[in-house]
């Protein structure tokens, strides 16, 4: 008896830790082929505002970690100030998007969260045939770290009077909060030849009152542009 | 203890002790085999391989511990725990050997490129039956490289031990010319020959009379695999995607050709569609002809045509015959497709009249029979072939996108059997993985999924029309020519996809909500260039079949420069058929001869008109005579002389105005007048007074001899009929009646 005890005492020590070694890998190899098939979840962010469906990059800027703070502070204060966060909205928007130095590649376009997101898509489109589609020859005849970086952005908000209507597939969309923002923007310092490049666009941002994003309707020119 | 008790101990020992041991086989077996995918997620390999080892460890050290120490529990649980490995080990080998055989006749690997030739041996309308009786005989072949149907064929008949004499020729096309124009006893052809000529108007009773006397068929080296070298997740690269329709076992033509350009740091992909109709030069041969004969030739033959056409390397091909896209779509659990029209359209059976697919206009759900139908159909198609071209792109680019989004095991494999019965290629499965790999870690930030990333454009190959001339057939079979244009846009496009283009950087990033961006069409349908059509020789169209009239036939006559020899017939004619008043019911040499190879007069047989006087003007006066004769009328002739006003003596013979006029009805007038164009002074028709010189003579020119020299002439047939056209006869000659008329025989 007491001999089987010890053999039994003895097989546990050996087996347990082999079981549990077991169950880790077992659960690793589920966790990794998860996330591998995966495919359409997002990426690792840094932090995200995840109700609202804003994200930060986890390789943001320290621009875009601070504006993504103050963002985060607008949507959460007591008090929502509409013009305050359509302002930030643009901001982050900005950062990110003429942000060249901490993309992927060509298709990871920036400032995506920020957009109009029925057609997010067309957007998305857009730009990657239009401003990004030099992305990899500057990448190449630069270095990406001497690409494009965003260091400062400013922008300045204006209630749109009458609010902003859209047409959808035959059908008015009305979005009566809705604001005009005047960014202003610079590069930071680096190789690429920027000459051409413009630094102050306007904006039209609504508030989706059934789901309380705010989103960028229209980017334009520089100038001021009312609402037709 | 008893002895039965005693035996089952004996039997748990044994038994717990080989499956154990089958266990540990199997298990390992797994592993290696599992070894070949491990490259597809290693983190995951490796965690599964570090999981079931400590699995094995567990079950051989109970094992170890049950036998050493004589425990009968121990030993009844290694029995159960080893049965339910050796359990899930069988299985694993079972699911292994599945995904193995798959990916093996999937994919094909090695330095050498290898592929399937096939070729036929076929005589035209023959009374030759066999290979041997064709020793000493002529064998046409095309032109072309060691790996090719006549390479093959070629060697097949030495094996038999038949010597024939063999010629070669620059194009399937002048091979089957002179198959049918008997200028060779037969010919090797690709096996799919019938299906390159199916289409073509007027074809059809030549392949009727076409007899395969062998068919062959053989692995042949074609090419190398140095495309294998290739990081698909590094470098841009181009793959040919052909999509055929095989018939019984042989493979068919090529029905669908697209190069795919891609480029993995952009995720941008090009889909450039080459109609198979493009009129081209085929590798490896002289003459153009049409780009799915190449597939006919080999795939390695297509490829390198494509290659020649675009100016482009293509590294890699995706071969898919149709019954693999719908069981692979089917494996998918559907796609989704936008169809412009409504429609119902053939399955997926190779035998005709089976139109049981319906698709709906719109965007929706198919399964792999409608998937199909949707990328084959053009004549629903507001834009024929080219809404098919874009189709099979959209079919390509879905099936791709459900593919990247699966998550389910049994699709997966399901998926994997379908490829693996009905695709080949020569990607490798190290190049397969690690693309799919990189698929599966771009880090995606937009929100989007993984298949909105990849910019997906899609491009076709543009051309107009033409025709050239079958000398063997006489038929004129259509072709399409590319625009010059149109291969420098694609070239351009595939260029700018592959990284090698310049462009300028805008200044700021606009978009509005009210304009949704829509990238329009990327390619020009048509260009503004000198479009240069291969020679046709001018033939004698098929008047009967064009239900032409003798304006008609006028007309062309004239452009051709080709002289008419009208005779009208009425109800007593053996040619006569009703309903063809004033239409053209026979005529002589018959349709298809050649203009060049015409020795005399165009003889058309047209209905007399009922009701209105048809148009003699720029006829000769013997066409208004047969007609006056068949329809009861009288001729009044004047004529035009040398030196009157308005006399024209290139138009000599022939009626210069009519009354009544064309188009009067015939039911008011009895008699017809014409002016006529005399013979001019030096024609060998003026009078020279003796009826010798008359035979050898027109009929016009032997009428406007009797006219100079005031003689009653009468013109008759073999058969003492009155005719009105021919040539006087050398052999009879003349005579002479007492009231002083020449009668003349004509021929």
């Amino acid at each position: 008896m007491k001999n089987k005890k010890t053999r039994y005492r003895i097989l546990g020590i050996i087996i347990i830790p082999l079981v549990i070694i077991c169950i880790l890998l077992a659960i690793l190899a589920v966790t990794s082929l998860k996330s591998a098939v995966n495919i359409t979840g997002p990426a690792e962010m840094e932090s995200s505002i995840d109700d609202l469906g804003y994200h930060l990059r986890s390789d943001a800027t320290d621009l875009q970690k601070t504006l993504f703070d103050e963002l985060t502070e607008a949507l959460n204060a007591e008090e929502e100030d509409e013009e305050l966060i359509a302002e930030s909205i643009v901001k982050n928007f900005v950062a990110d998007f003429y942000t060249w130095t901490n993309k992927e590649g060509q298709y990871d376009i920036g400032g995506m969260d920020y957009v109009y997101t029925p057609q997010k898509t067309n957007i998305y489109d857009e730009a990657r045939n239009g401003f990004y589609k030099t992305f990899e020859q500057s990448v190449e005849a630069y270095g990406q770290d001497e690409t494009l970086e965003i260091d400062e952005v400013s922008a300045s908000a204006v209630a749109l009077s009458g609010g902003y209507d859209l047409e959808e597939d035959g059908v008015s969309v009305h979005f009566s909060d809705a604001f005009t923002v005047d960014c202003d923007f610079s590069y930071a310092d680096t190789d690429m030849d920027k000459s051409a490049l413009e630094t102050r666009q306007t904006f039209i941002v609504i508030k989706d009152q059934e789901t309380g994003r705010y989103e960028i309707v229209e980017a334009l020119g520089g100038e001021d542009v009312t609402q037709e | 203890m008893s002895r039965k008790s005693s035996k089952v101990k004996t039997y748990i020992s044994v038994a717990a002790l080989i499956l154990t041991l089958l266990a540990n086989i199997l298990i390992i077996l797994v592993a290696i085999l599992m070894w070949r995918y491990s490259g597809l997620e290693r983190g995951t390999f490796l965690a599964l391989i570090g999981a079931v080892a400590c699995i094995l460890i567990i079950l051989d050290v109970v094992f170890i511990f049950a036998y050493v120490f004589k425990d009968n529990k121990l030993k009844i649980a290694t029995l159960v725990f080893a049965l339910v490995m050796t359990l899930a080990g069988a299985y694993g080998n079972y699911l292994l050997f599945r995904v193995n055989n798959a990916v093996d006749s999937m994919i094909q690997s090695g330095d050498e490129h290898y592929e399937t030739i096939s070729a036929s041996l076929v005589v035209y309308d023959s009374e030759v039956s066999s290979s041997s009786e064709l020793d000493g005989l002529v064998v046409g072949m095309v032109e072309g490289t060691e790996a090719s149907p006549s390479a093959l064929g070629q060697s097949k008949l030495n094996e038999a031990g038949v010597s024939p004499r063999y010629e070669e020729y620059g194009s399937i096309d002048e091979l089957m010319s002179a198959l049918i124009a008997k200028e060779v006893d037969a010919a090797i052809l690709p096996s799919g020959f019938r299906s390159m000529y199916a289409d073509q108007e007027g074809y059809a009773e030549y392949l009727d009379s076409m007899t395969t006397l062998e068919e062959w068929s053989e692995d042949m080296q074609t090419g190398s695999n140095d495309s294998q070298n290739i990081d698909l997740s590094m470098e841009p690269f181009n793959v040919l995607l052909i999509g055929y329709a095989p018939e019984s076992d042989t493979y068919g033509l090529a029905d669908s050709i697209i190069v795919a350009s891609v480029n993995p740091k952009t995720l941008t992909v090009t889909m450039t569609s080459i109609p198979r109709d493009s009129y081209v030069t085929i590798a490896g041969t002289s003459s153009k002809q049409k780009i799915n004969a190449a597939r006919g030739i080999s795939r390695q033959c297509l490829m390198d045509t494509v290659s020649d056409m675009l100016g482009i390397e293509i590294d890699m091909y995706m071969e898919v015959n149709f019954k693999g896209v719908v069981e692979i779509v089917d494996a998918l659990g559907g796609i989704e497709i936008d169809s412009p029209v409504a429609f119902l359209a053939q399955d997926s059976s190779t035998e005709r009249g089976h139109y049981t697919v319906r698709i709906e206009e719109g965007v929706q759900w198919a399964d792999g029979e409608m998937a199909l139908a949707f990328a084959r159909e053009r004549h629903a198609m507001p834009n024929g072939d080219y809404d098919r071209e874009l189709h099979q792109q959209q079919v390509i680019t879905q099936i791709v996108s459900r593919l990247l989004e699966l998550n389910d095991i049994n699709r997966a494999l399901d998926a994997l059997e379908a490829a693996g019965n009905n695709l080949e290629t020569n990607i490798s499965l190290d190049q397969l993985t690690s693309l799919f790999n990189y698929l599966l870690s771009i880090p995606n930030y937009t929100g989007l999924k993984t298949m909105d990333l990849i910019d997906i454009q899609n491009m076709r190959v543009t051309g107009y029309s033409s025709y050239y001339h079958d000398y063997g057939s006489g038929l004129n079979l259509w072709i399409m020519i590319p625009y010059e244009g149109s291969i420098a846009e694609n070239l351009a496009r595939i260029e700018d996809t592959m990284g090698s283009a310049t462009d300028t950087q805008e200044a700021l990033f606009s978009f509005s909500a009210k304009e949704p961006y829509e990238r329009g069409v990327l390619y020009h349908e048509v260009f503004d260039e000198v479009q240069v059509h291969p020679e046709i020789p001018e033939a004698i169209p098929d008047f009967i079949r064009e239900s032409a009239t003798l304006a008609d036939v006028q007309a062309w006559a004239s452009e051709n420069d080709v002289t008419l020899d009208v005779h009208y017939i009425d109800e007593s004619d053996d040619r006569y058929v009703e309903g063809t008043s004033g239409l053209v019911v026979d005529f002589s040499p018959s349709a298809g001869t050649l203009v060049s190879e015409m020795s005399g007069p165009l003889t058309v047989y047209v209905t007399a008109t009922d009701g209105e006087i048809p148009n003699f003007v720029g006829q000769p006066l013997s066409s208004l005579e047969s007609w006056a004769s068949a329809n009861g009328y009288e001729v009044s002739v004047d004529y035009i002389e040398e030196g009157d006003y308005g006399y024209d003596a290139s138009r000599a013979g022939l009626i210069s105005s009519q009354n009544p006029g064309a188009g009067e009805d015939s039911r008011y007038y009895s008699v017809i007048s014409v002016e006529v164009f005399a013979q001019s002074s030096g024609s060998s028709a003026e009078a020279t007074g003796d009826p010798y010189d008359v035979p050898g003579m027109s009929y016009d020119e032997a009428v406007m001899w009797c006219e100079n020299n005031n003689r009653s002439c009468v013109f008759i047939d073999s058969n003492w009929d009155y005719v009105y056209s021919g040539t006087v006869s050398d052999n009879w000659g003349y005579s002479e009646s007492g009231d002083g008329s020449i009668w003349f025989m004509m021929e």
